[in-house]
């Protein structure tokens, strides 16, 4: 079996390591005996999408993503087309804006592609966190970054429940994006190398559907694993430390009412 | 209010002295008395600022002493508190109870971000911007934040000092409205043509979107470039570097003078370059300039090799959250031939945030590393498994991945697995504990 996976804009949307992305997928299809090969494309190439199995695109600057609106508006008809006919689509950090209908920054408007009902709102601060997330349908808490400049108003269809961080939309308690096979996310960077189990799940699902039957192996994560379990560990500790903080000051204030 | 604020401010430099604690409060107590002070203060004819990434410390402080050594007062902000405050608190410690500010020259670094502050008030006539780089990315926004926040800080007038090998910097001047000079380094026996690098900074054409072609690279995204399609290319340079000599922590500029270096790696080479042509484009002699640089460097030896069990340790210095740094030192380990032990390893990522993003490591390309001269590589410390995941994902072969909670936890795989080199590629707080670790064998 070959899977052939399409880097979109690899040198322009290249914000924070995204490309660990690729290179996580490409560990765990390789485990699986699955020859794979990475197109990489960009704003001088010509885009074919039934040559690609999974196509990817990562975050980048304000400017560089207009840079990749106005290339991926040329092919409109054929994204929209692949979108819906369910072709796999792995979209992170400000990159998940271009496939809703517009961004709004104040008084200006941008178009976007318009596949999905969902737009941005551009904010004027930037919203940075940690976060921890929920998948339904994996069996691990889901860790990452986010530092964009935008909620995403009116998402219909969520990817993660929020644990811990801002998301598409500060007080949904959702965040991400998905439809059929399409998934887009706030979280930037290396989300697959970082997140084995989410990885194992994408990597299942994009086998399955060329193969029902095939029989996985190991996939031989555990040392990306354990890198997950430490850092939630961590986080975990903090999360009660910042939680006992908390606690005493609501105590202390209580008191100062009382008084 | 102007007197008022002079006054506390040299009163708390005063205090500040009496209790041992140098810091930018001075200038902070002035600046809350009167927001504008730096537009009152009667500064220097000549002034001259480093911002951006990296380098601006070590580029400011050789200005310096270059014109501390030709005879001029210098006033400069040697700390290294580059705030807006920092350099208030710079400028009152050599003034006058009236304003008037005691020196010929005014050089300071300017931190990249405050520069927006700091500037309209300044009003530097020369600015070297040394370079943009992913520096605690997913903190600092990106790096065009960064650049838009230089570029709407830059006086009207201003004299720029650019890199030349570095076309993200051009867009400073890509409307050709600041008079500017640049400086580069010619091919060398280490620039080579294939990319390397994959997550740079700039890729296309920033007047037409193309994508930029090579002759060769030196580093990351400098080199010699140009667009196929526009007039955008690599400028013209007023002074070049014609060649380095690192073993003996040299460079020649323009084929004439020959300039000590601090270290012989390539960013030592770009800051004392970015020096010697801001003093040089100035009017300063030439000869006289690399002159006072290389005294200034004479000193300079191999502080970062050793012997150790018949390895020789090369132990690399550099900055978490910065892709740039950590990329130089796997180029580094690129200049010797040999069977090589890699140490990766750091105690904290951050000292100044609580929560630990680690996208950065994805951008640093330890691909470079998987050659069969790399027998061994070692992480330590608390992100040792993150560090490994890098590499398993990188396709350096598993098994020889060590994994350590600590330096002295990992003594034992080195001293097991002798190699050539030893390459310690550490953020700065694990230098002093992986020397220690990792110390010269007294003879028995």
């Amino acid at each position: 079996m070959k899977i052939t996976i399409g880097h979109l804009f690899y040198d322009i949307l290249n914000l924070y390591g995204e490309s660990g992305n690729i290179l996580a997928l490409k560990y765990a299809l390789e485990k699986q005996g699955i020859e794979v090969e990475i197109k990489e494309i960009s704003l001088n190439d010509e885009l074919y999408l039934g040559d690609l199995d999974l196509v990817y695109i990562g975050a980048g600057t304000e400017a560089n993503q207009l840079l990749a609106l106005d290339y991926l508006k040329k092919y409109l008809p054929a994204i929209s087309q692949a979108v819906l006919g369910g072709k796999f689509f792995l979209v992170t950090g400000n990159s998940v804006e271009l496939f809703g209908t517009h961004i709004q920054d104040g008084e200006n408007k941008v178009e976007t592609l318009g596949i999905f009902h969902y737009f941005t709102e551009r904010t004027k601060e930037r919203k940075v966190s940690e976060c921890v997330f929920k998948h339904k349908k994996v069996d691990d808490l889901i860790l990452g970054f986010e530092n964009h400049q935008g909620i995403l108003r009116k998402v219909s269809l969520p990817m993660f429940e929020i644990i811990k961080g801002y998301g598409a939309e500060k007080d949904s308690g959702v965040e991400g994006f998905k439809h059929n096979s399409f998934r887009g996310t706030y979280l930037l960077g290396p989300i697959l190398a970082r997140n084995p189990k989410l990885l194992e799940f994408f990597v299942k699902e994009l086998i399955s559907r060329k193969d029902k039957n095939f029989e996985f192996k190991p996939f031989d994560l555990e040392i990306p694993q354990a890198a997950h379990d430490k850092f939630m560990d961590k986080y975990t500790n903090l999360l009660a430390a910042l939680a006992e903080k908390e606690d005493k000051k609501n105590n202390k204030d209580k008191k100062d009412t009382k008084k | 209010m102007k007197s008022l604020a002079i006054i506390l401010g040299k009163a708390a430099i005063v205090a500040g002295k009496i209790l041992k604690r140098g810091s930018s409060l001075p200038g902070d107590i002035a600046l809350k008395i009167d927001k504008k002070l730096l537009t009152k203060l009667e500064l220097p004819e000549l002034k001259i600022a480093v911002t951006g990434s990296s380098g601006k410390g070590s580029t400011s402080s050789i200005i310096a002493h270059i014109y501390r050594s030709m005879g001029y007062k210098v006033v400069h902000n040697a700390s290294g508190a580059n705030l807006t405050a920092g350099i208030t608190t710079t400028l009152l410690e050599n003034c006058t109870l009236s304003g008037k500010v005691k020196g010929d020259v005014f050089v300071f670094e300017m931190d990249e971000r405050y520069a927006k502050f700091a500037f309209p008030d300044v009003k530097p006539n020369h600015i070297v911007i040394t370079n943009i780089t992913r520096d605690q990315p997913p903190r600092q926004g990106h790096v065009d934040l960064v650049y838009e926040e230089i570029k709407k800080a830059l006086p009207y007038h201003a004299h720029l000092i650019l890199n030349g090998d570095d076309p993200y910097l051009q867009k400073f001047n890509l409307g050709n409205e600041y008079e500017t000079t640049y400086y580069s380094l010619d091919k060398t026996d280490l620039s080579y043509t294939d990319k390397k690098f994959k997550n740079l900074n700039i890729n296309y054409c920033p007047k037409c979107n193309t994508k930029l072609v090579y002759d060769y690279y030196h580093f990351e995204n400098h080199g010699k470039f140009n667009c196929p399609k526009c007039d955008f290319g690599h400028p013209e340079s007023k002074y070049t570097i014609t060649n380095i000599d690192y073993p003996n922590f040299e460079m020649t500029v323009d084929n004439k003078h020959k300039v000590k270096l601090q270290y012989d790696l390539l960013y030592s080479v770009y800051n004392t370059m970015a020096a010697y042509t801001t003093a040089c484009a100035l009017g300063l002699d030439e000869t006289e300039v690399a002159k006072h640089i290389s005294e200034l460097n004479a000193n300079s030896k191999m502080y970062n090799h050793y012997k150790y069990n018949d390895s020789d340790v090369y132990v690399l210095n550099n900055k978490n959250e910065n892709s740039t740094t950590f990329n130089q030192s796997l180029l580094f380990t690129e200049r010797f031939n040999g069977s090589k032990t890699v140490v990766i390893g750091w105690k904290e990522i951050s000292r100044r945030y609580a929560f630990d993003d680690l996208s950065w490591l994805y951008d640093i390309d330890f691909e470079i590393l998987n050659t069969p001269d790399v027998k061994n590589i070692i992480c330590a410390g608390p992100n040792a498994y993150d560090i490994a995941t890098r590499l398993i994902f990188a396709g350096y072969p598993n098994e020889q991945i060590y994994i350590f909670n600590n330096l002295t936890e990992a003594k034992e795989a080195v001293d097991m697995n002798k190699t050539d080199y030893i390459f310690g590629i550490l953020n700065f707080d694990y230098v002093e504990p992986f020397k220690s670790t990792f110390a010269k064998k007294e003879e028995v």
